[in-house]
């Protein structure tokens, strides 16, 4: 027996309509290809705004939203499903790429470079014309509900050789750039989600740009949005400015001490 | 020689025995002025023949230690100066030559002191040897031509003490190198009491010297003359107890001497703060500005930068001093220095110099209230740019009649300005750092500097004791103009010009009032600012010279075609963007000309397409972009970057190198070499199968996987029948054990392969080769990836990189032969070889990169050494690290002793020594294992 995928389809979807400033084309792009069903790729650092970005589309689309976080030891069982013994019985348990596929849900892989490429093989007959899915244990080839929609999210600094995208899975998505907004907009944007007022938002972008440059110097990745957006909550609650900084964007970026001292001084110029 | 020459008579004789000696003491005799008397003359005669007599050169060191006398008008010294020579010619011609030298300046010297001290000094290390007088009498020399009398004096004290005592034969000799070394590299205004400290030491024990002076090496010459005074003091104490801790102690090698030490120090010198420095540098300005000590700042004297601190910047540097040590503490300090670099910085984020006189212009036309600040100057003449470099600043000062005042005013009001805008956008900075130039700027006297206090420094002006009403009054004044103009958001730097043209005359007045009273008038510079912070335009304009000239060319070329634009504004595109123009930039500063300049000169025609390229094309000698020459080889070639720790920064686009492909030598030289070692070839087959994985693991008892594990079901159901709780595990994965790695082995070919190994016939390169043999047999039977590689060259734009294996090329004859054809070349520029490397592995995907770098020792080129060389392939190594390449380096035929250096190159645990090199092709396939295992 199976579990019925109706109970599935209420939790799954976005509620409440989350908060997206839009930077440039990409609510339009996606809207299209969902409306081809074309399967997408969210290219961007860390941080950006890619989750964000995927919830916000399935509320304006009012498509149910399956979110799974690939990992090292993810396996092709993990995604589609297995048999579970419960009761002296073996019972068959949708994965979430299941599920998804049977509600006609936005199924979102976050990180899909982390999965083993054994088992990101197994999204391929999804994401070209053929929309279905097999499932070997069960002997079952599953066609994609029509309102079906695969989405992944990649970070193409990620820099590793042994973590990075075939073509083969790759020339499957329609890709959608994302990086830190322009300054005005992540302003915005910080001081709405950190509730604060926009001249500190401005300051902690102008601190974030400055952090951005150092890049090259050692940090891998430079401060995201999303760490800006913590710095302010904690100002909001009352932790001062250079404290909050300090714990909310210098300690979680690096280790070196040498960057973290010039990452204070860069923090103490701005508050 | 001519008849009716004064001392052709004289010279006679001499002539006969050294024509060409004669010649040259004849022409500075007939230069003389006034004319040197005929004793004089003859005096210098006879004694150059009795020196010639016994030694040639003897003989001409005489003759022109004399004609020095005489230039120097000393003649009231020759007779002391023949008698001292022929003193000591007669105890050999060595020292009656050296003495014959270095007797001049001394004598020439007024003090009388320092010729008794010399002689002591000279008999003293006589009775050592000749052998040593020849560098300390060099040294003594130079240090007195240089003015430094007191130095000199002390020197000479020094060599006294020094061979006064027992010494052997090494120490003699060793010393009279190194005391004159360490006089030279003592800073000029430090020197004499560094000197006197090291004489303390000398007296106290002259062994202790050496260590003393590793000591100033390390950063006792930071020390004030107190502390290394009080330091000395301290090491002399503890040598009465025992002479081995004071040694360690002098050397900053035991706990207490550098704990001591630390206390001391007050100083702090640049060398140690710039890679912080430059870290925010980076940060805060995206653009490759570099940190460099003002004592390279072109121009300045000896004596100026002892003396002066000062920090300005040009376009592409900030120059801070080489140390500060006005506080009584380290931390202020180094605080002093973050606050003069922030500061500077503010010269370059806030357009300093972007000042455009024309801009200005039209700014100043513009303003409604223009008053004018002189009457027949208000001409902004149009100069010819093209004939002299000068920057506009420089112009726009020149157009008032004390220009130095000018350019004092504008300093007050650009740091004003800066000041603003520092506080709007890092209002945590101007909190740091603004008290620490305020609390200079407090104790400001005079009119100017008080100005300077209030505007720049926004300190209140308050009431001051040294200033006339007047002069309050207007200070006053200018300081509301001042705060009312800066209200506004945009403040570009011609703001600070109009406050100049507004205030000149009133200023002019006032100071016009103190000049009566007779101070000076007016140069560049005359009031002191806070720790010497000067507006350098000069330095900004020689630094831009060739992205300004490019400038002013495109502006005429823009004019021609109806548009204009500001100089400034094009110079700053081409230095953005590397000298390339680009179309949309540009775009972005130009305007059509609104009036009529010229008659017959029609509207502006719109803009072509291509203009940008046009115009590029209509500039003379115009290059590209940065490519290098190839030589004229048509070999691919690549630039790299490389690090020089100096600034603490990359120089982008140094080094060039060329990929070579070797043609192989038809030899049986692989063949042979397997032969020789066919025990060890077996052996490496055998360990190196087992080295291979195995394919499948079954891993069973998971708690997921592909399929269940029917022995854990069988448990499950036991369990359960049992009432125990059973276990999760119930699944079987299989995991395919891959390895995967790519290795690629770069072989250092410089010339130094060439030699013999120890203990053998061969070269050391032809052991390596026989080396890298079996290690391919190695890595064929084992399957990984790999690749071999050549490499050296000489100088930065001829690094070689021989291609003898690629990743994708299989083991094959031709392999074989380039691999037999390696022969030695010239240098090693390992860093430069190192990075092209690791391009190799982009082509690779495997898992585990590794490079193996195989040498015979430290990488040495042209401009390429010690610790510049040991720095870059550091650095060079880290940046592979960081793209998941390890290294790992192999040196052969070297001195085990040597090691710390390797470590210190490649980091302890990445290195292996072999010193017989013999031995490597037993070891390098063993290395290789256990690296990958």
């Amino acid at each position: 027996m199976t579990i019925k995928p109706q109970a599935d389809i209420d939790y799954t979807h976005v509620k409440e309509k989350p908060y997206y400033l839009s930077a440039d084309t990409e609510e339009e792009l996606f809207r299209a290809a969902f409306d081809a069903r074309l399967p997408v790729m969210l290219k961007g650092p860390t941080g950006c705004g890619k989750t964000r970005f995927v919830e916000y589309m399935a509320y304006c689309l009012k498509r149910p939203l399956i979110t799974v976080a690939c990992h090292e030891d993810l396996f092709a069982s993990d995604l589609i499903g297995r048999y579970l013994l419960k009761n002296d019985e073996t019972v068959w348990m949708d994965g979430p790429l299941s599920r998804a596929v049977r509600i006609g849900a936005i199924c979102y892989l976050d990180e899909i470079v982390e999965a083993r490429k054994d088992t990101t093989v197994v999204i391929h007959p999804l994401s070209d014309n053929r929309r279905i899915l097999t499932i070997d244990k069960r002997g079952e080839i599953l066609t994609a509900h029509p309102d079906f929609l695969l989405v992944i999210s990649y970070n193409p600094g990620y820099q590793s050789v042994l973590k990075d995208l075939k073509q083969s899975t790759r020339q499957r998505f329609v890709a959608i750039d994302f990086d830190y907004p322009q300054e005005q907009k992540e302003a915005e944007i910080v001081a709405r989600e950190g509730r604060v007022t926009p001249e500190t938002a401005q300051q902690l972008v102008a601190l974030a740009c400055k952090i951005r440059r150092i890049r090259e110097q050692g940090l891998t990745e430079g401060a995201s949005t999303r760490l800006l957006i913590y710095a302010a909550q904690l100002i909001n609650r009352g932790v001062p400015e250079r404290e909050s900084c300090k714990a909310a964007i210098c300690r979680p970026l690096t280790d070196d001490q040498r960057l973290q001292e010039t990452i204070v001084e860069l923090i103490d110029d701005h508050f | 020689m001519r008849p009716d020459n004064p001392y052709a008579e004289m010279l006679e004789t001499l002539d006969s025995l050294d024509p060409s000696l004669a010649e040259s003491v004849r022409e500075v005799l007939e230069r003389a002025d006034p004319p040197i008397a005929a004793e004089a003359v003859d005096l210098l005669v006879n004694e150059t023949l009795w020196g010639i007599v016994r030694e040639e050169s003897f003989g001409r060191a005489i003759a022109a230690g004399y004609l020095k006398l005489f230039a120097a008008l000393k003649s009231d010294k020759l007779t002391r100066y023949r008698d001292l020579i022929r003193a000591g010619g007669d105890r050999g011609t060595t020292v009656g030559r050296l003495l014959a030298i270095h007797l001049i300046p001394v004598l020439i010297d007024d003090g009388s002191s320092i010729l008794d001290y010399f002689l002591a000094a000279v008999k003293t290390m006589e009775l050592k040897g000749t052998y040593t007088l020849l560098h300390p009498l060099e040294a003594s020399s130079e240090l007195i031509e240089s003015g430094d009398r007191k130095s000199a004096t002390v020197f000479l004290k020094l060599l006294i003490t020094a061979f006064g005592v027992d010494l052997n034969y090494n120490q003699c000799q060793h010393l009279s190198r190194r005391l004159p070394q360490a006089a030279r590299d003592f800073a000029p205004h430090k020197r004499y009491w560094q000197l006197e400290q090291l004489l303390r030491v000398v007296q106290a024990d002259v062994h202790l010297s050496e260590y003393f002076l590793n000591g100033m090496d390390k950063g006792l010459q930071l020390l004030s003359p107190a502390a290394l005074g009080d330091f000395v003091s301290k090491a002399l104490e503890i040598c009465r107890s025992s002479t081995p801790s004071a040694r360690r102690f002098l050397c900053l090698d035991s706990q207490q001497g550098f704990e001591t030490f630390t206390d001391m120090q007050v100083a702090v010198s640049l060398r140690e703060m710039q890679p912080r420095l430059n870290r925010y540098l980076r940060a805060r300005t995206g653009r490759p500005i570099s940190i460099r000590p003002s004592s390279t700042i072109a121009g300045l004297s000896a004596q100026q930068i002892g003396d002066v601190m000062e920090s300005c910047s040009d376009g592409a540097s900030v120059y801070l001093p080489d140390e500060i040590a006005v506080f009584d503490h380290r931390s202020k300090n180094a605080d002093l220095y973050r606050c003069l670099l922030r500061f500077e910085i503010g010269c370059h984020e806030f357009g300093t110099f972007d000042f455009d006189l024309d801009r200005l212009q039209d700014r100043w036309r513009r303003c409604p209230t223009a008053q004018p600040a002189f009457d027949s100057h208000t001409r902004f003449v149009s100069l010819d740019h093209t004939s002299e470099v000068q920057s506009d600043l420089d112009r726009f000062f020149k157009l008032f009649p004390l220009p130095g005042l000018a350019a004092d005013l504008f300093t007050i009001f650009e740091h004003g300005r800066i000041r603003c805008q520092l506080n709007r956008r890092y209002p945590g900075l101007i909190r740091s750092y603004l008290p620490i130039l305020q609390q200079e700027g407090r104790q400001a006297v005079g009119l100017l500097e008080v100005l300077y206090a209030v505007v720049a420094l926004d300190l209140p002006s308050g009431p001051n004791v040294d200033l006339g009403d007047d002069h309050q009054r207007l200070i006053e004044r200018i300081a509301a103009e001042f705060e009312e103009r800066t209200e506004v958001l945009a403040l570009p730097v011609e703001t600070s010009a109009e406050m100049v043209l507004r205030t000149y005359r009133d200023v002019a007045a006032e100071c016009g009032k103190i000049a009566a009273t007779g101070t000076p008038h007016y140069g560049n510079g005359r009031f002191k600012v806070p720790f010497n912070r000067r507006l350098r335009p000069d330095l900004a304009i020689a630094a831009s010279v060739v992205a300004d000239r490019r400038a002013g060319l495109i502006q005429k070329a823009l004019e021609n075609r109806g548009y204009r634009a500001y100089r400034a504004d094009i110079r700053k595109q081409l230095e953005m963007n590397k000298g390339v123009l680009d179309t949309e930039e540009l775009l972005k500063i130009i305007e059509p000309v609104a009036e009529k300049s010229k008659p017959g000169h029609t509207n502006h025609q719109p803009l072509e397409e291509n203009f940008t390229e046009l115009i590029v094309g209509e500039l003379p000698g115009v290059s590209g972009s940065v490519t290098g020459e190839d030589g004229g080889l048509s070999c691919p070639t690549t630039w790299y970057r490389e690090w020089d720790f100096n600034l603490s920064d990359y120089l982008n686009n140094h080094t060039c190198v060329r990929d070579r492909r070797v043609s192989g030598q038809e030899n049986q030289f692989y063949r042979r070499t397997l032969d020789r070692h066919r025990g060890l070839v077996n052996r490496i087959r055998y360990s190196f199968e087992l080295l291979k994985p195995e394919g499948l693991k079954l891993c069973r008892r998971w708690i997921e996987g592909d399929e269940f594990d029917y022995r854990a079901l069988l448990d499950y159901v036991l369990d359960k029948r049992a009432g125990r709780t059973p276990s999760e595990r119930l699944y079987l994965k299989r995991l395919k054990e891959i390895r995967d790695v790519a290795v690629l082995l770069l072989v250092d070919l410089s010339r130094s392969t060439a030699n013999t190994a120890t203990g053998s016939t061969e070269r050391v390169l032809d052991v390596e080769k026989e080396a890298i043999v079996l290690l391919s047999e190695a890595l064929e039977v084992v399957g990984d990836t790999y690749a071999v590689a050549g490499f050296s060259g000489t100088g930065r734009l001829g690094v070689d990189y021989y291609h003898i294996k690629d990743f994708t090329e299989p083991m094959n004859a031709s392999v074989r032969q380039r691999i037999n054809a390696m022969t030695p070349q010239r240098n090693t520029r390992m860093g430069a070889a190192i990075r092209h490397a690791a391009s190799q592995f982009d082509s690779v995907p495997s898992r585990v990169r590794l490079l193996i770098v195989l040498g015979d020792g430290y990488p040495n080129d042209l401009d390429y050494k010690k610790d510049y060389a040991t720095e870059d392939t550091r650095r060079a190594i880290s940046e592979l690290r960081s793209r998941h390449i390890h290294v790992h380096a192999i040196t052969v035929n070297i001195n085990p002793e040597d090691n710390g250096r390797l470590d210190t190159l490649y980091g302890e645990i990445h290195h292996n020594v072999i010193a017989n090199v013999l031995e490597l092709p037993e070891k390098l396939w063993r290395i290789y294992g256990a690296i990958t295992r």
